[in-house]
Formats: structure tokens, C-alpha cells, sequence
């Protein structure tokens, strides 16, 4: 059984031949598209930046930024493409100002809904939620005039317990008002 | 109370003006005009006006609180016109003064003349034997006769209870059977052997025999002008007729003319199975019987049994002294003496198997209850013709509801416990059954009866234990609840009347749920009142279901005499019940059945009352919708605290990241698929 436990736990672990295999055949595609692959590696700086500053659960921030930046990449990398995908044209591509503006100027949008959006949303269900929560509230009290404190599960003796006790500690701030009202000043 | 009110809660007759009291809108009684020869103890006699027939002599008897008159006979001999025996004109409870309170009153047309002997000490002409046959023993035959045909009998045939009427006086009538209990102010002289040995309370009403023995007494003493007896005591003239027979000891030396003997002879025989019938008392004097005279049952034994240092020669005397002394005659039957006896004294083998088998098996318990079962067992085979003997309680087999009655009118604690145990614990109904297999057929009904009554008795709520057995003994037992005060109650009829009358003087009921009243009305209506005497069972008495339990039998009263409003005890009722409201747990509900009852308080409609209050399915649906009322509010209750916690602000912020991704994603897609499209 051990043994069977071990060998699974071999069978499991990364083998060192396919991580060989997948790097060589990564920097194969990468010699291969290497126009393609600059524009992408110079273009999409903003996401890999988001991506390592980006601490909110789910990576939001990431997701807004990566996907209007690739929005800004996409008509240059097309560019690249349609001047006969060579080296020549991605270098124009990755030197023009231009296309440096409109890679951080998608970016910085995608910054700006991450940042502006969840805040409005949560304003607008938080206001739902009070006007749901107030409605709440009323039908509360009706229910406890229909059926007593009992509906809440509190007996009437618990009920009227409570509301002396709220009482004395009305009672006891009023008091202490009254004399501190009645300090010499 | 007024007296006006007290009358009208009496029932149908009342008191109209000052000493003016009229029963059923026909009869005056007078009760300024008593009549002290025709009064009963416990029934007086007034003077009685017929507003219909001024001229018709009449009297009425007021039974007193104590004293229960027999309604059922009364019933039956309304119209039995035919019969020669004072018949009951009309009858009813009424306000009566002299009492206080009410009572019950029977009006009977007045005999013509006093009774023939005044009283059992007086002397008077003897009666020729001519006279006495025609004039009396045929007459009272055919009463009889006609008393036996609807199962009544008339306890009450004496010489001071018989009166001429007509115009010659020579027709004879016997008087009033019904103003007192069956043989109540009946001299132990006109009682067989077993009904003397029997308290006056428990005597019951006997059959047609007794009267016949009773009819045979009185022509003796009508035939030889006084009572021979009159001198003795009771115990004294009981010892005579179990020793030397009833004949013999009440004739006491005297002479009987001779054409009486032989039927006399007969008609007091202490053997009831060979005592003469009517039938054949009938063929006697139709001059056409000819019985032949079998050997009387002495129950006399071979040897002497000394008990408490006195001889016994006979078995049915040694029966009343073991009753008597119940529990040294339990450690006497344990004794070698009484083996011996037994053995060599009782001639019975039968008896002697049966005495020696109850010995042994009662060997096994020693304890009161054993003890008084063997000595009652015993006595009812030393005197089979005897009556009931448990422990100090005696009574005929159809004496006990009246023996009941006595005792709590009495409030006779022992002798009501002894009849509780009687009844719960079988002993009645083993007794009845060892006499129907001696061949006492008749008495399967009072079996049956009995076991019946042992079910009441195993409830304890209101509406059973022993008031209840009470009334079911004593159908027309006027209800013996203290708050009823001065009201006379022996119908159902009459019972809301009384009660609202009560209120209306009071204010209010003494207490709701009385166990007299609860059990006057559940031996009255009998079926159909189950849930509301399992209200009142299953709870205390202050509870609010025992209150509704209690007006639901009151509702049920009402249900049976609609046309009764009782607006003093329903507005009563319906401040009393409003507790209970409370038990509808919706403040609308209550509110609504709040108004329902203000309503139903002015109506003095019970039903509405009882319906409003005991509505099942408004108690469940108001249980069902506080449930969910329960369920909603503890739901809100989340919903709003999950609506202001810091969870939701996260969750509305994940939101907007969720959002603001999309687009952004989506932008991203567009634009490229528009980029590589066009």
C-alpha cells in the first residue's frame, strides 16, 4: 500500500522531461512568432503590472486592466501582422509613441473602472438594501402587534423585562442629564 | 332572592301574589291551609284550589329538600285513572314559604274520609272478611294488577295510607305511593324480612311481592281491628319473623277470621318464590285456587354458631349480625370453630363447598378489602334472598341509587365511599352476577346498569365520579348543587332558568365548573357531550378550556330547550370566559371575537357563546398562521441583518469588480474580434 502511495505521489510530481519538453517548445513558438511576442511582451506591461500589485480576491484588478489593454494592443499586433509579421514591423510598432499612448491609455481606463465602478454599484445596492431593510422593519413591528412579543421567540414576561430594564437605563441617562444640568457651571 | 324570581327559577310553578302559589295555571296552593292528617314526614299537606273546578276537593304534598318524590311513578299513574290508589293530578316544583326555598309539590284529589286506622297504635272495629274482600283486597288487586303492567310498585300499602271514598264509603283507595322514596315511612311490620333487615334509605322500589306482602299485613290488621305488633320493636318483630315466620309474629296470638287465613298465610309467606301472586290471589277470590302448601325455606341450621356471645340457629339472622360486624365475622369465618360449624352445622353442601372455597381463597389477601368481600360474599349465601352487605353499607339491589341519594343529601362520607367502592371495584356487579346464576334474571338490567356506572368512576373529572353515578341512579333526582340555592332543579328544563336567576340576583355564579351540575347534566342528556367533559377532565378546574368545557354542557342545555334565554348567566359567562380569548394568540382575532362576545353577552344565546369561544378550526388556523408569523419574522429578521452587515458591502463591492471586469473583458473581446474582422 505504501509502495502504491509512493508511486502515485512519483506519477504526480512534475516530470522533468515534459517541463524540458514545454520550454523548448515555448521558446520554439517564441523564436517562431517573435514579432508577435515582442509587441505582446511590450504591450501588455500594464497587465503584468496589475498583476503583481493586484491583491483583491478573484484579481478584479487584472481582469479590468488586461482586458482593455489587450483592447489597445490588439489594432497594433493586426498591424504587425498585416506588414508581413516580421521583426522590422514590431520594432515600428513597440518604438511608435502612439502605440505606447494607446497601450497605457486602455490600460488606465481599465485602472479607472476597477477603481470607480464597485464603488457606485455598492452605493446603489447598499440604498436597495435599506430601503428592503426598512420595508423589513415595518412588517416586523406589524407582525409583533398581530401576534406579540412571542413572535420573536421571547415570552411576554422576557419581553416585558426587557423593555423595564430599557426603561431604567432610560431612566438612569435622563438622571444623569438632569444632574449635570444642574452642576454649577 | 325575590320571591317572585325564586318562583319563576322553580320552574313552571310559581308564586304570583302574596301567599298566592299556583302550579301548572290551575292549582292555588295554600299554604296558610295545611292539613295536618294527610301529612307525610317530609311531604306536609296543604289545601289545594282548582282555579278550573272550584268545587274539586283537593290537596297538594310539598315534598321537603330531602325528601325525593318518585316523578317516574308519577308519570306512569297520571293516567291510570282506572286504578284505585290516589293519582297525582299535576305536580312541579314551586316557591314555598313555610320552606324558604322550593320544593316539590303534587296535587291529588282529596279522599272523602280519614284513613281507616289512623295510626299503627290505634284500635279500631274489625272489618268483616266480606268487607275486606270486596271492598278492599280486590280493589287493590286490580291496582295491582295495573301497577305491574307498567313495572311500578307502591311501597306504601298500610292501613293509615288506605281511605273510603264515595259516597257510602264503602269503595276503598289506597293513598299517595309517590310524595316519598318507596317504603320511606313504612313500618318494618309491612316490610318482608330482607327489607327489614335493609335501612330505610336503601330499601329501592321492590317488586310487586312486597306490595302484596304489605296488603296481606294491613287486611290482618284491618281483620282483627288493631296491630298485634304495635308494642314491639323493629328488632324485635325482625327476630320473630325470621325465627318463627312472618304469620305467625305479626298475628302475635291473635285470631284471623277463617275465610282470611289461608290468603293472609300466603300473602305473608317469607319465602318470596312461594309467597302468593296475584294471580293466585285473584283466583282465591274468584273462589277458584287451590295451592298446594310447600315446605317453607327455615334456612335454619343443625348446630347453634355462637358470634359475639349469641346463639344463631338460623342463617339468614347470623347473615344481618356478620353484616352488622363485618370485621369479626371476617376472624370468625378464619377460625376452626366456624370450619367445624360449617361442616357439621350446615346442612347445604353446596353452601358448604362454596363457603369453604372463599375461606381458602380469601386466606391468600389479608386485608380490608378481602375481609369485607368474604363476609359480604358469606352473607349473601346465608340469606340469598337478602339484600347487598358490604362492609356497614345494606341495600337492595335497586335501593342503592336511593341509598346514594340519602347519603349526600346527608353528606354521609362513609356511606358515599363505600357505594364509590362498591361500584369501582365490581363488587356490585360480582354480586348481581352470582344472583343471576342463583336464577335472579332480573337482575341483568341492574348488572348491566352497574357496569356501566364502574366506568364513570374511573374518570375523576366533573361530569363522572360519583355524582354522576348519582343521578344515573336516580333519574329524577332534583340536582343537589349548592348553587342553586333555593331552586328546585329535577328536570334538564329547568336547570338554565335556575342558574340564570341566580346571576341575576348574585351577580354571579359561586364557581362555573360544579361538579353537581356537571354531572346532573351529563346523566341527563348521556350522549354527545364527550369533548366538553374531556375539557373538563383533562385540566384544572381554573383552566380556561374547563371553563369553556363547563359552558359548552351549559350550551349544550340550551341546545336541547331552545327557546331558553339566559342573558344574566351568558352576559356572566362571557365576562368569565374572556380569559380565554387570550388562548387565540392574533390580537385581531381576539378583538373580533372580543366584539363577538359583547354581542352574544346581551343575547343570553349559550350556543353562540360556547361556538365563538371552542371554535376548533379558528384555534388551529390562528396556531398555523402564528407559525408562520414566527417563520416570517425570524426570516426578516435575518434578511436584515444580512442587508447590514459588512458581508453585504464586500459582497456589493465584489459586485462592482464582477461588473467593471465584464466590461473591461468585453471591451477587450470586441475589439478584437472587430480588429480581425475587419
Amino acid at each position: 500500500m505504501a509502495k502504491q502511495r509512493k508511486t502515485g505521489r512519483r506519477g504526480k510530481a512534475p516530470n522533468k522531461g515534459t517541463v524540458l519538453l514545454s520550454i523548448c517548445a515555448a521558446i520554439g513558438v517564441i523564436f517562431a512568432a517573435l514579432p508577435t511576442f515582442t509587441v505582446l511582451c511590450v504591450g501588455l506591461v500594464p497587465t503584468a503590472v496589475a498583476y503583481i500589485v493586484d491583491m483583491t480576491p478573484g484579481r478584479y484588478s487584472t481582469r479590468c486592466v488586461a482586458g482593455l489593454n489587450v483592447a489597445g494592443v490588439v489594432p497594433f499586433l493586426n498591424h504587425v501582422w498585416s506588414s508581413g509579421n516580421d521583426m522590422h514591423a514590431a520594432i515600428g510598432v513597440v518604438t511608435d509613441v502612439f502605440a505606447w499612448l494607446a497601450f497605457y491609455l486602455a490600460s488606465g481606463i481599465g485602472w479607472m473602472l476597477f477603481m470607480g465602478l464597485p464603488g457606485i454599484v455598492a452605493s446603489i445596492k447598499t440604498y436597495n438594501a435599506q430601503r428592503r431593510s426598512n420595508a423589513l422593519r415595518e412588517r416586523l413591528e406589524e407582525l409583533k402587534q398581530e401576534w406579540g412579543p412571542e413572535v420573536a421567540g421571547t415570552t411576554p414576561a422576557e419581553a416585558a423585562e426587557a423593555a423595564e430594564a430599557e426603561a431604567r437605563q432610560r431612566d438612569k441617562q435622563d438622571a444623569g442629564a438632569t444632574q449635570d444640568a444642574a452642576l454649577p457651571a | 332572592m325575590s320571591d317572585l324570581e325564586a318562583g319563576v327559577a322553580a320552574g313552571p310553578g310559581g308564586m304570583l301574589g302574596d301567599n298566592e302559589i299556583i302550579l301548572a295555571e290551575r292549582y292555588r296552593l295554600l299554604p296558610d291551609a295545611p292539613i295536618p292528617e294527610l301529612g307525610l314526614p317530609g311531604a306536609k299537606a296543604y289545601v289545594v284550589r282548582d282555579l278550573k273546578n272550584p268545587n274539586e276537593m283537593l290537596f297538594a304534598r310539598i315534598c321537603e329538600p330531602s325528601t325525593f318524590p318518585r316523578v317516574e311513578a308519577m308519570v306512569q299513574l297520571k293516567n291510570l285513572r282506572e286504578a284505585n290508589t290516589l293519582i297525582p293530578e299535576d305536580w312541579g316544583p314551586v316557591y314555598w314559604p313555610p320552606l324558604g326555598r322550593s320544593g316539590f309539590s303534587i296535587v291529588f284529589r282529596r279522599p272523602d274520609g280519614g284513613p281507616l286506622m289512623p295510626s299503627l297504635t290505634s284500635k279500631i272495629p274489625k272489618m268483616d272478611t266480606d268487607r275486606i274482600i270486596q271492598s278492599l283486597l280486590v280493589p287493590a288487586l286490580k291496582t295491582l294488577v295495573l301497577f305491574e303492567r307498567r313495572k311500578i310498585t307502591h311501597r306504601a300499602i298500610r292501613p293509615d295510607n288506605i281511605f273510603p271514598t264515595g259516597k257510602d264509603g264503602k269503595t276503598i283507595v289506597l293513598g299517595d305511593c309517590v310524595s316519598v322514596p318507596p317504603a320511606v315511612g313504612q313500618s318494618a311490620v309491612f316490610e318482608t324480612i330482607e327489607s327489614s333487615m335493609t335501612p330505610v334509605a336503601g330499601r329501592g322500589t321492590g317488586s310487586v311481592l312486597d306490595d302484596i306482602y304489605a296488603l296481606g299485613a294491613t287486611l290482618m290488621f284491618l281483620a282483627v281491628g288493631h296491630c298485634p305488633v304495635a308494642g314491639k320493636t323493629e328488632k324485635e318483630i325482625l327476630k320473630g319473623k325470621v325465627e318463627q315466620g312472618s304469620f305467625l309474629t305479626l298475628l302475635n296470638g291473635e285470631t284471623l277470621p277463617g275465610g282470611l287465613r289461608e290468603p293472609i298465610r300466603g300473602m305473608l309467606n317469607d319465602d318470596p318464590l312461594d309467597r302468593w301472586s296475584l294471580e293466585d290471589l285473584i283466583q282465591w277470590t274468584n273462589g277458584t285456587l287451590r295451592r298446594s302448601a310447600r315446605a317453607v325455606r327455615d334456612f335454619k341450621t343443625d348446630r347453634p354458631f355462637r358470634f359475639l356471645d349469641v346463639e344463631y340457629r338460623n342463617t339468614r339472622l347470623l347473615a344481618a349480625a356478620f353484616a352488622a360486624n363485618w370485621r369479626a365475622a371476617a376472624k370468625a369465618m378464619r377460625t376452626k370453630t366456624f370450619d367445624n360449624w360449617i361442616q357439621r352445622g350446615v346442612s347445604d353442601p353446596a353452601l358448604v363447598e362454596r363457603l369453604t372455597e372463599a375461606i381458602q381463597l380469601a386466606a391468600a389477601g389479608d386485608n380490608d378489602v378481602t375481609d369485607a368481600k368474604l363476609v359480604s360474599m358469606a352473607c349473601s349465601w346465608f340469606d340469598p334472598d337478602g339484600p347487598l352487605r358490604y362492609r356497614e353499607f345494606v341495600a337492595t339491589p335497586d335501593g342503592i341509587g336511593h341509598a346514594l341519594a340519602t347519603a349526600v343529601e346527608e353528606q354521609d362520607k362513609a356511606t358515599i365511599g363505600l357505594i364509590n367502592e362498591l361500584v369501582q371495584k365490581k363488587f356490585a356487579v360480582e354480586w348481581f352476577e352470582q344472583k343471576i346464576m342463583s336464577g335472579r334474571l332480573d337482575l341483568s338490567l341492574e348488572s348491566k346498569l352497574f357496569k356501566r356506572l364502574q366506568q364513570f368512576l374511573r374518570h375523576a373529572g366533573p361530569g363522572y365520579g360519583i355524582e354522576r353515578v348519582l343521578y344515573e341512579l336516580n333519574p329524577f333526582l332534583p340536582c343537589r348543587s349548592p348553587m342553586l340555592g333555593s331552586a328546585y332543579v329535577y328536570s334538564l328544563r329547568d336547570l338554565l332558568p335556575a342558574l340564570d336567576a341566580v346571576v341575576a340576583e348574585r351577580g354571579k355564579l359561586p364557581s362555573l365548573i360544579d361538579r353537581h351540575v356537571a354531572g346532573f347534566i351529563a346523566s341527563r342528556i348521556g350522549a354527545g357531550i364527550e369533548s366538553q367533559l374531556s375539557a373538563l377532565e383533562h385540566t384544572t378546574g381554573a383552566s380556561a378550556s374547563a371553563k369553556i368545557g363547563m359552558c359548552g354542557l351549559l350550551a349544550k342545555v340550551q341546545y336541547e330547550f331552545q327557546n331558553q334565554r339566559v342573558p344574566h348567566l351568558t352576559g356572566w359567562l362571557a365576562r368569565e370566559l374572556d380569559p380565554a380569548i387570550d388562548r387565540f394568540q392574533s390580537r385581531s382575532m381576539r378583538k373580533k371575537i372580543r366584539d363577538k362576545l359583547d354581542e352574544v353577552a346581551v343575547s343570553g344565546n349559550l350556543i353562540e357563546l360556547y361556538q365563538a369561544l371552542a371554535n376548533k378550526n379558528a384555534l388551529k388556523k390562528d396556531d398555523r398562521e402564528q407559525g408562520l408569523a414566527k417563520r416570517e419574522y425570524s426570516e426578516a429578521l435575518r434578511e436584515i441583518k444580512r442587508l447590514e452587515s459588512s458581508e453585504f458591502q464586500l459582497e456589493a463591492k465584489k459586485t462592482g469588480w464582477r461588473i467593471a471586469a465584464g466590461i473591461s473583458i468585453g471591451i477587450g473581446v470586441v475589439t478584437t474580434v472587430g480588429v480581425f474582422t475587419w
